[in-house]
């Protein structure tokens, strides 16, 4: 009993003890805040990954309205998916050109986007989708008849944003509208078209949405 | 029992001053990222601010002007009358004084010149985000947004005019509006590929510049956070009127 009322001993073991608590405690609230620190970094780079993910689709719509790249699905009217063109650029760094799609492929190659800062972002347009009924317009006829031919072109487009690691996939929807004037009937089936007029291909409201942060090879908008 | 206590008040004394210092080191570092966040949620809404602008509109309305040549100034990317888009705008590692903004080539992605029209819509290059709405007690007050709006520019491959005149080659079209289309896409590529050169688009940089707080709380370099935005009417017949493309 003496020894246990003894308080010789004591003050040394109790103030390592409350030091290692608050040196636990402490701990504690830093790998907290270290956290914070890297989810704030991780949103900055999501923000940037987004915003190049965003531009990206803008570009594509661009480079199909610029390079005319619907124009040739309205000049071989009878054979949409054949002819659809792409955008082509081998690196970020390389000039722009046109390809044709490779047979069996329903998507273009991706087209890479240096945006600086070390955000960079590649898209991917579809083969051309008709979208008559979308907008109203009639169906294609398999023959065409003499007279004017309503045509409506829609491509999906996938744009992968990249910033610090992060990646974050987009995708839209643009849509063209365009006519083509049947003139002769050469023979049943062959048709000379007198004129066409195409409009630019315009974002689809409400077709905007994010994807999931990888999509397949074979179809991008998987995920989306 | 004297000498005890002594090493017990002296044990709690050290021990107790480090954790203080790791409890400051903490708030600093939660102040940090909290601040980092609100940096990235202004650039964001003025990111969105500018590009939901008619293309026309969005300009600087002044050059923006030269800077210090320090990393944490983001007017030091302004090289005259050109922007200096660097491939990594912020500097590897900390500093306690910032250095120089790298200007070498191996960091230059692109030399583009502004975009200045001093017209209605324009963007001012340079704010002070308590002018325009932000909260007068945040800890954000008086950080600066910078605003760079710049054209980007794109080469053409040498045979553009050759793959797109023909794409649009067709044995269904009629003699003379195939002569038109070839005709007129030669003259349109050329004229698209002299202006996208210079003019593909628009690059819009924000660069979000946090104020000290007491604590010494904040970030060493600017948030920075860019887009392309290019004219939505933009097209290939633009040069010729031939409406295809």
């Amino acid at each position: 009993m003496k020894r246990l009322r003894d308080e010789k001993g004591f003050a040394v073991p109790i103030a390592i003890w409350m030091l290692t608590l608050g040196l636990l405690f402490g701990g504690l609230a830093m790998s907290q805040a270290l956290l914070g620190l890297r989810k704030a970094n991780a949103t900055w780079n999501s923000t940037r990954a987004h915003t190049a993910a965003e531009a990206g689709v803008r570009m594509a719509i661009y480079n199909i309205n610029t390079l005319g790249l619907n124009g040739a699905s309205l000049t071989h009217f009878s054979s949409v998916g054949d002819w659809t063109q792409c955008a082509a650029k081998a690196t970020a760094s390389a000039p722009l050109g046109t390809a044709s799609i490779t047979a069996g492929k329903a998507w273009c190659d991706p087209v890479v986007i240096d945006l600086g800062g070390g955000a960079t972002v590649s898209y991917q347009t579809s083969s051309i989708i008709n979208c008559n009924v979308e907008v109203g317009y009639n169906p294609l006829p398999a023959l065409l008849a003499l007279g004017t031919v309503q045509d409506c072109l829609k491509r999906k487009i996938v744009a992968t944003g990249t910033a610090g690691g992060v990646t974050r996939r987009v995708y839209q929807e643009a849509r063209a509208t365009g006519t083509a004037n049947v003139v002769t009937a050469v023979l049943p089936g062959t048709n000379l078209i007198g004129s066409v007029t195409l409009q630019p291909a315009r974002a689809v409201p409400g077709t905007l949405r994010e994807c999931t942060p990888v999509g397949s090879a074979a179809d991008p908008s998987s995920g989306c | 029992m004297l000498i005890e206590a002594l090493v017990a008040a002296v044990i709690m004394l050290g021990g107790g001053l480090a954790t203080i210092a790791a409890y400051d080191s903490t708030t600093r570092a939660s102040h940090t990222a909290e601040r980092e966040a609100e940096a990235v949620a202004i650039a964001e809404s003025e990111m969105e601010r500018i590009a939901s602008k008619p293309y026309a509109q969005i300009n600087d309305c002044v050059a923006p002007g030269a800077g210090t040549g320090r990393a944490d100034d983001p007017n030091s990317w302004v090289q005259g009358t050109q922007f200096f888009v660097a491939a990594d705008f912020r500097p590897k590692g900390g500093y306690a004084t910032p250095p120089s903004v790298d200007l070498s080539a191996s960091n230059k992605l692109a030399l583009e010149p502004f975009a200045v029209a001093n017209t209605p819509g324009c963007v001012q290059p340079q704010a002070d985000s308590s002018s325009i709405g932000v909260a007068s007690d945040s800890k954000i007050t008086h950080t600066k947004i910078f605003r760079f709006v710049s054209y980007t520019g794109q080469q053409c491959a040498s045979n553009l005019g050759t793959t797109v005149s023909t794409s649009l080659a067709s044995g269904s079209l009629a003699g003379p509006t195939q002569t038109t289309l070839t005709t007129t896409a030669g003259t349109d590529v050329a004229a698209l590929c002299a202006a996208m050169a210079g003019q593909q688009a628009k690059r819009v940089t924000i660069a979000v510049v946090l104020n000290q707080v007491d604590n010494g709380a904040g970030l060493k370099y600017p948030v920075y956070l860019s887009t392309l935005i290019p004219s939505p009417d933009a097209s290939l017949h633009a040069a010729t009127g031939t409406v295809i493309g």
